[in-house]
């Protein structure tokens, strides 16, 4: 384990939006979370809540029409003794510098392996363009690196793999080839958005093995973004908790699980079939559904589907992150003493 | 399980339930669904995907049949069969009407076909795709009931709006296009069109794999909701046990093209009698923090159902094969009263199953 408590990633106040035909979308409105060097963080929050555009932001590429409009990312690099702090989001997405982070500092891994290989070109030949952009190494070397990096991913003859083309192989072994791509320039900060989702659970089980396999061995940070419960309990050590566009809860695994705080967090533990229920166990829902992201609700955006919400502060103002223990982040009225003290006071 | 008759009020159909109400509603005997692989100039035919394979089962009324196993296996090949969206090779697909009077669906003709169709719907995994995006919510629901001529005007209106009041929708939303829901939303919808014409029979493939767990759990209480309501049976194909042990009564496992295990619910969690059930019960994930992370994980790959390994289709990933599996193709055989499974040694394995 890494000495505890360095902070790799910080992402402060990020907001994020797309400009679109029908209006603005505003996609992230409050991302704030901290990760510690050596640590998994899962991300997680039902379908378009902003797990993927958070990736997007950290690693710089946010497509054309969207634009970060406020907060920022920093990346704290070690070189020789201590770190440097680098903010990723004043950096041009094209530059050098960036360039240089992405690949050797942090590498993605995404969600639908077969559109993130290109079905033109064997595995062998988009691994190599991948070591040859970031490493200075001859033809040979970069083979053997290769080579190497298929067989770290277990997956059963590299060489046949390294000249088999995507749709040759399946869906598991593609996504190992899609870490090992992500892992060949050795980066100490992974982003892996739904790295299992379009996989069997057996296949699940084998890559999120990998996973931890390859964590315990380079100690490299991860962010683990999914919606499945099960899989961040299985992976993280941190979770952060994003609903419409904001984080609305940071804290360690097992309080996420044990005693979260917010009530989103809350109703949605409750929400998932468990394999101890009782047959007859009604599934607890949450009521309505997430609004859309053109029509957001006032004050505290989860306020209408909230059991526990306040009339006259909810739906008025929105809540602060507030510290609720250590390393415990909450974004709600009900852990906010000014708020619910003196209700009102706040522009 | 034996179940009263419904009586719904206003039913598309008002079906007499005059028979005995025993019995299963659909029994599937010996099925198989062999695709040709053609290939070169003359596509000519080189060899069979063995899709289906042999597969027999029955589905007691008022219950809901889970069929579990990994991508490929053959779940929703099964499910369209069943509903003749394909043409099996061979077995056969007896319905039971509602005056008990088994019915073939393997040898339909057309006209008895689409008749059928109003016993037996199916609801897909794609709430995106499987609406069409021009037609408004009215057309969508009501066009089974314009299609067979149940109704027309504000008797068709009505109807439409009770159906989307059943499954928690707002009839106002009536004229809107599918584009303006939510996939949860759009789910509620192909269930409402899957009911229009009063079934006695829903195969749902995958109906809530494409949704996040909250919505998820909405659609399942609902499934839930109207099993009870309408004494509705069902054909539930999912990959995730924990969805199936939620909302199935019996569930049989698939690996390549076969049943390799049938039972209870409550009996394949608790004792599993195949290792590839025991692999697939633990690859779930499980939302606890505080239980051990490290466990056996299944090695290799789904065999290509063109081309299946010999012996027991399981023998190159299962840790308790032996010389036998390799050579003899075991047979699925009864283990415990109405507990099947495919494996040499079901009956001396002690698996680990869950405690539920
Ligand atoms: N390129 C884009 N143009 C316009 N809007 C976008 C774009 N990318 C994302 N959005 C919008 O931003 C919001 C957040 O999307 P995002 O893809 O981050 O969600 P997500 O949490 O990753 O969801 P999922 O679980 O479905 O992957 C959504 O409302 C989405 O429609
Ligand atoms: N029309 C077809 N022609 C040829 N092969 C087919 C056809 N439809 C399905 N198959 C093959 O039959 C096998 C079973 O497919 P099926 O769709 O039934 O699997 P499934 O269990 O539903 O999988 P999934 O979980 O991915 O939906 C697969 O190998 C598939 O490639
Ligand atoms: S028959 Fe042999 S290979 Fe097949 S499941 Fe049983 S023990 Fe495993
Ligand atoms: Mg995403
Ligand atoms: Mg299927």
């Amino acid at each position: 384990m890494a000495d505890r408590a360095e902070t790799i990633l910080e992402v402060r106040n990020l907001h994020t939006h797309f400009h679109t035909e029908s209006g603005v979308v505003r996609a992230l409105e409050g991302v704030d979370f901290t990760l510690n060097r050596g640590q998994v963080l899962g991300v997680v929050g039902e379908s378009g809540c902003g797990k993927s555009v958070t990736a997007q932001c950290i690693m710089n590429m946010v497509p054309s029409r969207g634009r970060i409009v406020d907060g920022s990312v920093i990346y704290h690099q070690r070189n020789g003794q201590g770190t440097e702090a680098i903010e990723i989001t004043a950096l041009p997405p094209k530059s050098r510098e960036m360039r240089r982070i992405r690949g050797n500092e942090i590498a993605m891994i995404f969600q639908e392996p077969m559109t993130s290989l290109d079905p033109l070109y064997t595995v062998g030949n988009q691994l190599l363009e991948a070591i040859n952009l970031h490493q200075d190494v001859d033809r040979t070397e970069a083979r053997t690196l290769a080579i190497h990096s298929l067989d770290r991913v277990q997956l059963p003859e590299p060489e046949r793999v390294f000249a088999s083309y995507p749709h040759q192989l399946s869906g598991g072994q593609r996504q190992r080839v899609m870490i090992a791509i992500a892992l060949s320039c050795n980066p100490t900060l992974l982003i892996a958005d739904e790295p299992t989702t379009a996989l069997d659970v057996t296949t699940q089980a084998q890559i999120l093995s990998l996973m931890r396999d390859l964590q315990d061995e380079t100690h490299m940070s991860i962010i683990f973004i999914t919606h499945d419960l099960g899989v961040v309990a299985e992976m993280c050590d941190e979770v952060a908790v994003m609903y419409l566009g904001k984080v609305v809860e940071q804290t360690d695994i097992d309080t996420t699980f044990y005693s979260p705080r917010h009530p989103y967090t809350q109703a949605l533990l409750r929400s998932i079939p468990r394999l101890d229920d009782d047959q007859d166990r009604r599934l607890e829902v949450i009521a309505g559904s997430v609004p859309d992201p053109s029509s957001i609700p006032s004050g505290c955006r989860f306020h209408p589907r909230c059991p526990e919400f306040l009339t006259g502060v909810c739906e008025q103002r929105e809540p602060v992150l507030v510290q609720v223990d250590e390393g415990h982040q909450v974004r709600c009225h009900l852990y906010d003493e000014t708020a619910s003290s003196q209700p009102g006071t706040q522009p | 399980m034996a179940t009263t008759p419904t009586s719904p009020s206003d039913a598309a159909v008002d079906y007499v339930e005059s028979g005995s109400g025993q019995g299963p509603l659909l029994e599937v005997r010996n099925l198989k669904m062999h695709f040709p692989i053609r290939k070169g100039f003359l596509k000519r035919v080189v060899g069979h995907v063995k899709a289906v394979d042999d597969v027999s089962f029955s589905v007691e009324r008022g219950t809901v049949f889970g069929l579990v196993g990994e991508s490929g296996c053959g779940k929703s090949t099964t499910g369209r069969c069943v509903i003749r969206l394909l043409k099996a090779t061979a077995g056969e697909i007896v319905y039971t009407m509602p005056d008990d009077e088994p019915v073939h669906i393997e040898a339909l003709d057309p006209e008895s076909l689409r008749m059928m169709r109003r016993h037996i719907q199916i609801v897909f995994q794609d709430p995106y795709a499987s609406l069409n995006p021009r037609l408004t919510l009215k057309q969508i629901v009501g066009e089974p009931l314009v299609i067979n001529n149940v109704s027309q005007g504000q008797d068709l209106q009505d109807q439409v709006a009770e159906l989307l009041r059943r499954v928690g929708l707002s009839p106002e939303h009536m004229n809107r296009y599918p584009h303006a829901f939510s996939g949860g939303q759009r789910q509620r919808i192909s269930l409402a069109r899957a009911l229009a014409l009063n079934p006695r029979f829903i195969v749902a493939d995958e109906p809530v794999s494409a949704l996040d767990v909250s919505v998820q759990a909405q659609i399942l209480n609902l499934i839930k909701d109207l099993r009870e309501e309408f004494g509705l049976t069902y054909l539930f194909i999912a990959h995730n046990m924990s969805v199936i042990k939620h909302i199935c009564d019996s569930v049989a496992v698939m690996y390549v093209g076969q049943i390799v295990e049938m039972t209870t619910t409550r009996q394949l969690f608790r004792k599993p009698l195949h290792p590839y059930t025991e692999a697939l019960l633990e690859a779930i994930p499980v939302p606890d923090p505080r239980r051990d992370r490290h466990r056996i994980v299944l090695e290799g790959d789904v065999p290509n159902p063109a081309d299946p390994p010999s012996g027991c289709y399981f023998h190159p990933r299962c840790a308790y094969a032996q010389d036998v599996c390799r050579e003899e193709t075991p047979p699925l055989a009864e283990h415990a009263p109405g507990h099947l499974a495919r494996c040499h040694f079901a009956a001396e394995l002690e698996l680990k199953g869950m405690t539920i």
